[in-house]
């Protein structure tokens, strides 16, 4: 079985591309995903981000998830420690079910691709998607409705586009569209005859 | 009559723009209460002065204190400088009123010395009230107290135009009534001498005289002229005179008054005897008479405000006039720092009512003194048709009230709110220092507050042993030392500056890279979300800036904190992106902050230009912002009845005032 990484920031076309893979019958699993669910009241990142920061990262009993997009924007500490507290559970799950699969291949998304999660979750390839700035910016705010400000925060919060490429063994450039993009994916698919 | 015509060289800028169209367009819209949200050095001040451009509107603007409502005038009266912008600001701003305290038998009296200058300034505003629709006042919270019935005002002014006839002897006796004394040797204000043809006076509100030439009975010439030099200062056709009391009153009012005094004067010693309170009436009987006296005399007596009810016929109980009635309907309320002024202006009522109580009790003033009174929330509120909030962090009730919020987070200086980390509070002082060691390296300084002096003070001993330069700013280091201490923190002769409660203003300090606030999560007054929200802003003059908060949970304050400056950052990255601004910090020359302290003749600042740079002129104004503090103390030692306490801050101020920006420098801004 063939597991590979989607990797892309936000903005990127990374979704679009799971979706794709999805539509092709391909297993994937979203990183975003799992963290919502493992967010949920009673699970595992629930309590630890409860006990990490107390009650005030609730709102109606839920992980207020634009809150800890607040704390986390500006303050390059604030964010590693989300991470440490977040992503270990995330890698975790991921794995779980990528060993439930049977299928050829299985596609895993991560917004945050770091070397360690090679090995972390047994990955064969990591593809990129990766679109330049000035094209995300524009994605997040006519295509998610964001504010300037937000979509730039968010944009320079996730790395820059070399540190990204320089991780993956793919780069697909995502700046045209996505019938661009996915003709991109199929050609990867079929070279490696998936 | 003049329109409201903002003379700049600055344009709105940044989210000016907006805030100004969406308050005026809530106001001409007839929205009742609105909020400015908008944060220290984005020009608040030129957006009310195009927001009253754009509106036309006569408005009072209600500063918390008198050295802010100072600054604003003077703000203000650049930006408008074709208009009339007055200050109104009572003696009680400056000192204590008359109280007595029972278990030392100490009665305390008003301060007698009544500032001449605040005196002028106030009749200057009622009578530009009365005359002109193009009228700003800025006022302290006295605005909320009683003054004499604007109709009884009115009734008292006395119009001169040219070929007008006059009866000597009656223009005469009028000006007596109207409280103007005859001084045929000496002019000065509230005074008038005749000399052959000519009247000379100067009216209570004015620094120029008039001069009415007769011819026989005719009104010939009407012509200004300085009083000290002589100097003339041109001619007019027609001129408008006000009474040179807020509590003239004519000689039937007067006499009606006296007559119901005396009523209630029997009624109050028949219960003072029958109560066997015998040195009580007889303290009542030769204080009452006395006025009485001079009320018969002379139309006026010492604390005549205090028979006020008596003197505008109103019923026990019913509301007092106050400067809002000499506005006209259409008016428009501007409340600043509305975090601090609401509550205040709440305050005022039953701080007043207790004071008058007890002073009613013991015979120093009959009943009826204590409907000489501020309004209390409810009047206040329903006799201002139309208000705006101005406050960087609006209170609960601003927000709850507010048809909209406009809002104001863009700094012309391109600077973003502070970086915000949480820290847990395990290890903290080692993750400080390491933090803070960064800091220095950079040669920038590093603000830290406690919630306990114990904290502070081992916080303090803590580092000095480690090796740093540190000085803890406690709340017993008087006001020069206090400035002393943030010189030399701007200087770099020390680094570390510690305290508990660093909310005042002035700590604006552009060297101050990092704010650390220890016991974040512990909600409370110095952990509210306004007061994190300010203390954070303390590293916001910074380009650097970064505030850590150890804290091992988020609390609600925080969190709205948080988000609060977070958004706020966001915007104003946003603003910086698009426009291509880096942001840099703006390091003034540090001598110019003692400046004023120290020059014998403090000049004004020149490079004071409103909006745009009023930002960095702010450090300037150090020693006012000190007085206003010193003043809060007292206005608030007064309240909670500490009058003893009041008192002394009282005489301290008056050596504050003495050392730099008194009366003196406002005199010379409303001259200028």
């Amino acid at each position: 079985m063939n597991r590979i990484a989607i990797a892309g920031g936000i903005g990127s076309g990374k979704s679009t591309v799971l979706g794709h893979l999805a539509d092709l019958g391909y297993p994937t699993i979203d990183a975003d995903d799992i963290s919502r669910e493992l967010s949920q009241p009673g699970q595992v990142l629930h309590r630890a981000l409860v006990d990490a920061f107390g009650a005030g990262v609730l709102l109606d009993g839920q992980i207020d998830r634009a809150f800890l997009a607040h704390l986390v924007f500006s303050s390059p500490d604030n964010l590693a420690r989300l991470n440490a507290i977040t992503h270990p559970p995330i890698i975790r799950a991921m794995r779980e079910r990528m060993d439930r699969c049977t299928a050829r291949a299985v596609f895993v998304a991560l917004p945050l691709f770091r070397a360690h999660h090679r090995d972390a979750l047994s990955l064969d390839e990591a593809w990129g998607i990766l679109a330049s700035p000035d094209v995300a910016l524009e994605r997040l705010i006519t295509g998610r409705g964001m504010s300037l400000g937000d979509a730039q925060a968010r944009i320079a919060t996730q790395g820059s586009n070399g540190e990204r490429a320089a991780l993956c063994d793919v780069v697909v450039w995502n700046d045209h569209g996505p019938s661009e993009l996915l003709s991109a994916i199929d050609t990867l698919l079929t070279e490696r005859g998936l | 009559m003049g329109d409201f015509l903002v003379e700049s060289p600055f344009r709105p800028s940044g989210d000016q723009p907006r805030a100004i169209a969406t308050l005026a367009s809530g106001v001409n819209d007839g929205l009742r209460y609105q909020t400015l949200e908008g944060i220290t050095g984005s020009g608040k001040t030129a957006t009310i002065a195009w927001l009253v451009e754009q509106v036309q509107r006569p408005t009072l603007i209600l500063e918390p204190n008198k050295s802010l409502a100072a600054q604003l005038a003077s703000e203000l009266k650049e930006m408008l400088p074709s208009n009339r912008v007055e200050f109104f600001v009572s003696y009680y701003d400056y000192y204590q009123p008359e109280a007595y305290i029972p278990r030392t038998d100490t009665f305390i009296e008003k301060d007698s010395a009544i500032n001449e200058e605040i005196d002028r300034l106030r009749h200057s505003a009622t009578s530009s009230l009365l005359l002109h629709r193009d009228t700003i006042v800025v006022a302290s919270v006295s605005c909320i107290y009683g003054l004499g019935s604007p109709s009884e005002y009115r009734d008292r002014m006395l119009r001169f135009e040219k070929g007008m006839l006059f009866d000597q002897r009656m223009l005469l006796r009028r000006l007596v009534e109207m409280q103007y004394g005859r001084n045929d040797l000496v002019l000065e204000r509230g005074t008038f001498r005749v000399r052959g043809d000519t009247l000379e006076l100067q009216p209570a509100y004015s620094n120029e005289a008039v001069r009415l030439s007769f011819f026989g009975d005719e009104v010939e010439e009407i012509r200004f002229f300085n009083p000290v030099t002589m100097e003339e200062k041109g001619k007019v056709d027609d001129f408008t005179l006000f009474a040179a009391s807020h509590y003239a009153t004519g000689v039937e009012t007067l006499q009606r008054a006296c007559r119901s005094i005396e009523d209630e004067l029997q009624v109050q010693l028949a219960t003072f005897e029958s109560e066997g309170k015998l040195l009580e009436a007889q303290r009542l009987r030769m204080r009452t008479e006395h006025d009485l006296e001079m009320l018969a005399e002379t139309g006026v007596c010492a604390g005549v405000e205090n028979y006020s009810a008596h003197l505008d016929g109103r019923k026990p109980g019913e509301r007092p006039f106050t400067l809002l009635d000499y506005f006209p309907d259409d008016f428009l309320v501007v409340i600043d720092e509305s975090h601090v002024a609401v509550p205040q202006i709440r305050g005022q009522y039953a701080g007043d009512r207790s004071r008058k109580m007890t002073l009613v009790e013991h015979g120093f003033r009959l009943p009826s003194a204590m409907d000489n009174r501020p309004l209390n929330f409810d009047e206040f509120m329903e006799l201002v048709p139309q208000m705006v909030f101005v406050s960087a962090t609006p209170g609960p009730y601003e927000i709850e009230h507010s048809d909209q919020v406009a809002e104001q987070v863009i700094r012309p200086t391109g600077l973003l709110d502070p970086i915000i980390t949480v820290v847990p509070t395990k290890n903290q002082i080692d993750d400080l220092r390491s933090r803070m060691d960064t800091v220095i390296a950079r040669n920038e300084r590093v603000i830290i507050t406690t919630l306990t002096k114990r904290m502070s003070e081992d916080l303090t001993n803590y580092l000095v042993r480690a090796g740093y330069r540190v000085q803890y700013l406690h709340s017993d280091i008087d006001t020069i030392q206090r400035i002393e201490i943030l010189r030399s923190l701007r200087l770099g002769e020390f680094d570390i500056l510690i305290g508990i409660n660093l909310l005042r203003e002035g700590l604006d300090l552009p060297e101050v890279s990092m704010v650390a606030i220890l016991d974040a999560d512990k909600e409370g007054f110095l952990r509210s979300r306004s007061a994190l929200i300010q203390t954070i802003g303390r590293a916001a003059r910074n380009a650097n800036g970064e505030a850590i908060l150890y804290a091992d949970k988020i609390t609600d304050s925080m969190r709205d904190a948080i988000s609060v400056t977070e958004r706020r950052r966001l915007t104003q990255i946003a603003y910086n992106e698009e426009r291509g601004i880096t942001p840099t910090t703006v390091t003034k020359n540090v001598a110019d902050i003692l400046g004023r302290l120290r020059s014998e003749s403090a000049p004004e600042p020149t490079n004071r230009v409103h909006g745009i740079s009023s930002l960095e002129t702010l450090a300037s104004d150090d020693l006012a912002i000190e007085i206003g503090r010193v003043e809060d103390a007292m206005l608030a030692a007064a309240r909670d009845l500490r009058f003893e306490e009041a008192a002394a801050l009282r005489d301290y101020l008056h050596t504050l005032q003495l050392q730099g920006l008194n009366v003196d420098d406002l005199r010379q801004a409303f001259d200028a």
